[in-house]
């Protein structure tokens, strides 16, 4: 062997040896590196597996025989089907029988290796219920780059679509109401063009030209109170509405929305009832806007209730809440408008609210103002033709508090009317006077000063209920006059109330530190004076 | 689905062939002059090899220059034709070439041959490569200088990976890794040590590999054949085997007919081949200059078959025809012939084992 020469036999082995020591340790260092990959692989997976058991979306494979391989849990919660029920099944048991044909052409789509992504189809639960679903599915390839399978992630889109559809409603309301907005704003526009052309030509004519006035004077306030509206929602929207919020029975408000609306209802030849409960419900609340909600309340029923029909508002206590219904045996509510009957732009029959005018906003206004208050307002109705039912809960006022303020029970809207001794202070002449003329048509008893020292020498004559003080004056402001009084026996009772052009809260806070009791912002019209004295009542 | 069979690699190459390539004197084989002539050797062996039925051929490797063992470095300027000697039985020796500097590359690779190999073949085409351990015994006994030992089997197992992974994507039926040095190597060290050494080696490379490629991978071993003469005849199978089947591969191709114990080597293989591994038992001599009739092939299976699952065997020769491309003691008539009986003996063989 090795042509009888050892030492190149030697010289082999020694080379082979040598070889086999380095041999020895690239295969120690292959494998390490195997037993690493090994553990990379290992970890890689085991988070893999815990990404697809905690995702949200539903994650399954299947072969391309369209066999189920692998469900994860976000499957389980989609589909209802647990993962050893749904493995080995065909795909197909997720898949509504009129979209079979869909699997098939997404196997062949797959198989060409192509990613379907976001495509959006439906998909059937175990409780048959079916889900809007978003598809994104990837071929599987063995090593050699084969197609062997398909991965699928599959999101639950029911309720994006829901919210899309939503968001379509709303724009399309949206739009109605902007068309709405502007036929109701412009429609007084026209008699008022003409009103003020008939005046300028029967100028001479008292009779027509007092016709037309009424006529103006209608159709104005009738677009005030559509902007009014419009700017009250507006303010709910956005959290601007400041309630003067006072104690108040429901008698008086539901009294006011009653005598508001009795016009409308007695054109109509609706039969209102009235029920109250027979004790006192004192409220915490803004007596003009509360009689707002039910005066809304009542003028739907009147607008959507047939000429001749009945319209019922009751109220009874609950506990530490009063319920008040109002009812009618009008045109009624769809069920399926009701989820969406206190929404903006939200009009069951479009075309009676065109032929009675209004913008649709009504209930809106009703729900913002009802929860600016802590209550809620609902809306039932057997259906369509039988009538309506709105139920507001309120919170009562606590009796320790009705009778610690010692209020007479029962007292009636014309009680906050009843004759004052009121001392109205204004340097200026005019608003002096024309503020005194107000509250006394409205039945008070009035005197005027237009300085502060003036006040002071009048006040202590005349011995006021009420004071309301201009604050800049010469000789002595307002504030210094409020403190004066406040500093006489007869005064400390006395009702202040600065009347100012300045409303900031730093104003406000001012005239409170000075002593007063509230605060008005010029120009003043009557119904806040109303409510002014109405919650002044019983001092 | 028949007993498959296949054959080793390489065919006598034609005398006009060899008789051109001497007349060039550069003795490296790549004379631009030879090129029509090989590509005709390779085209008749081809033709040749179809016409004889067999199921899966070779380029004869008539472009390996100069065996089966050096061609892919033979004519590198970084060697010395003073490598160690392989003494064969009948007397002679062939000489390895000596590394005497890095890096080491291969000059040519298999899958060159391969290429023109498929533009003539109609039948699946078998890709014949030499071993990481054989071309280990290239570097020298001494370091060499700043091109340590261990960069050295590095780059040995990145040729011969890229070379297996470029026969495999061209289109390679299957690629047999000649390790003809497995016996050789219990012959130098009795011990075992160094054969685990070179089954290591060559494991190294085929972990490279995915599970798939390597069922594509065989290993071929024999006790050498040249010149009708072998290097480790005297090397009992027991000794080699037991290892033998540690290599990551799919297939063996097991020199067989040529044993003096075929029943006792058959037994050795039915112990230790592994459930999944398939064997090819050599059922052809190529070193005999007697042709085969197909019922010794046949009968030769048949043995095979009581000792190995017929679903697990497979026939082939006991190696090359011509391991160097130098050697004539072959022809080529008798190669096919050869060949030619082992396909219709294998067939036979198949038949009467009911798996036609």
């Amino acid at each position: 062997m090795m042509d009888s020469n050892d030492d190149e036999e030697q010289r082999l082995r020694s080379v082979a040896l040598q070889n086999a020591n380095v041999i020895f340790l690239a295969r120690q260092q292959a494998e390490r590196e195997v037993a690493a990959e090994r553990r990379r692989a290992e970890e890689a997976q085991a988070r893999l597996a815990a990404i697809v058991e905690s995702s949200q979306d539903a994650i399954i494979s299947k072969t391309l025989d369209g066999i189920i391989q692998t469900w994860n849990a976000g499957a389980e919660r989609l589909f209802g089907y647990r993962a050893e029920e749904a493995i080995g099944q065909p795909i197909t048991l997720i898949i509504p029988p009129d979209r079979l044909s869909e699997e098939r052409e997404i196997l062949a789509r797959l198989g060409r290796g192509e990613r379907i992504e976001h495509y959006e189809t439906i998909r059937v639960a175990r409780n048959g219920r079916q889900i809007d679903i978003s598809l994104t599915i990837s071929p599987v390839r063995d090593a050699d780059g084969r197609v062997i399978g398909a991965s699928k992630v599959a999101r639950d889109i029911t309720e994006r679509r829901e919210a899309v559809e939503a968001l379509k409603e709303a724009d399309r309301r949206k739009d109605e109401f902007l068309a709405l907005l502007a036929h109701e704003l412009r429609n007084p526009l026209a008699p008022l063009r003409n009103g003020l052309e008939v005046m300028r030509l029967a100028a001479d004519n008292p009779v027509i030209v007092a016709k037309t006035r009424d006529m103006m004077d209608r159709q104005l306030s009738h677009m005030v109170r559509l902007i009014d509206d419009l700017l009250d929602i507006s303010r709910i929207n956005r959290h601007k509405m400041e309630l003067r919020c006072a104690r108040v029975t429901l008698a008086d408000v539901i009294g006011n929305a009653v005598e508001t609306t009795r016009p409308a209802i007695e054109a109509a030849g609706h039969e209102l009832s009235v029920s109250l409960p027979p004790e006192p419900i004192h409220l915490t609340a803004d007596l003009t806007r509360l009689s707002q909600v039910f005066a809304n309340l009542l003028n739907n029923s009147a607008k959507y209730t047939e000429r001749g029909g009945r319209i019922w508002i009751t109220a009874e206590r609950e506990g530490d809440q009063v319920m008040v219904r109002v009812r009618d045996t009008g045109i009624g509510i769809p069920a399926e408008a009701l989820p969406n009957i206190f929404d903006m732009f939200s009009q069951v029959d479009r075309s009676i609210e065109r032929s009675t005018g209004g913008l649709g906003i009504g209930l809106a206004l009703v729900k913002g103002l009802v929860e600016k208050h802590g209550g809620t307002v609902e809306a039932a109705s057997p259906g369509q033709g039988k009538g309506s039912t709105f139920r507001v809960r309120l919170p009562v006022l606590k009796e320790r508090a009705e009778s610690a303020s010692g209020e007479p029970a029962g007292e009636s809207p014309e009680s906050a009317r009843s004759r004052r001794r009121i001392l109205v202070v204004d340097d200026n002449r005019d608003s002096a006077a024309s503020m005194a003329m107000m509250l006394q048509l409205l039945g008070h008893e009035v005197r005027t000063a237009h300085d502060g020292l003036e006040t002071l020498e009048l006040a202590e004559r005349f011995r006021p209920q009420v004071v309301l003080m201009d604050i800049g004056m010469p000789r002595l402001n307002g504030y210094d006059a409020t403190r004066s009084i406040r500093e006489q026996p007869w005064g400390r009772d006395v009702a202040i109330v600065a009347l100012t052009g300045w409303g900031q809260e730093v104003d406000r806070a001012r005239s409170k530190e000075a002593g007063c009791d509230g605060h008005l912002v010029k120009p003043v019209n009557l119904p806040d004076l109303e409510t002014l004295l109405s919650d002044l009542e019983g001092r | 689905m028949t007993i498959p069979t296949e054959p080793i690699g390489s065919i006598p190459r034609p005398l006009r062939l060899l008789e051109a390539i001497a007349a060039t004197g550069a003795m490296d084989g790549t004379d631009p002059s030879l090129e029509p002539l090989y590509e005709e050797a390779v085209r008749d062996t081809i033709e040749r090899f179809e016409a004889t039925g067999s199921p899966v051929i070779t380029d004869g490797e008539q472009r390996k220059y100069h065996n089966f063992w050096t061609y892919c470095v033979h004519g590198l300027p970084n060697t010395d034709p003073d490598g160690f000697r392989i003494p064969f039985a009948a007397g002679h020796t062939r000489r390895m070439l000596r590394l005497t500097d890095g890096p080491f590359r291969y000059r040519r690779s298999a899958d060159s041959f391969l290429d023109v190999a498929l533009r003539y073949a109609h039948r699946p085409v078998k890709q014949a490569v030499i071993s990481p351990s054989a071309l280990s015994l290239m570097y020298p006994p001494d370091e060499i200088p700043g091109y340590p030992r261990e960069q050295f089997i590095q780059d040995l197992l990145n040729e011969h990976e890229t070379e297996v992974r470029n026969c495999l994507r061209k289109g390679a039926h299957k690629v047999q890794i000649d390790f003809t040095e497995g016996r050789l190597a219990v012959k130098l060290d009795p011990s075992g040590h160094l054969l685990s050494s070179f089954i290591e080696l060559n494991n190294l490379a085929l972990s490279r590999f995915s599970a798939e490629d390597r069922q594509r991978i065989g290993v071929h071993t024999c006790p050498g054949g040249d010149l009708d003469s072998t290097h480790s005849a005297d090397v009992d199978y027991a000794e080699l085997l037991p290892s033998l089947f540690e290599l990551k591969v799919g297939s063996f191709c097991v020199a067989l007919a040529g044993e003096r114990d075929r029943a006792r080597v058959l037994e050795i293989l039915r112990e230790h081949r592994k459930p999944d591994q398939r064997v090819f038992v050599g059922v052809i001599e190529p070193i005999n200059p007697r042709v085969e009739t197909p019922e010794e092939v046949r009968d030769r299976t048949l043995e095979a078959a009581e000792y190995i699952p017929v679903e697990r065997l497979g026939t082939t020769d006991d190696c090359g025809f011509s391991p160097f491309c130098d050697d004539t003691s072959t022809t080529r008539d008798t190669a096919f012939a050869k060949i030619r009986a082992r396909v219709l003996g294998t067939a036979l063989a198949s038949k009467k084992l009911g798996v036609e």
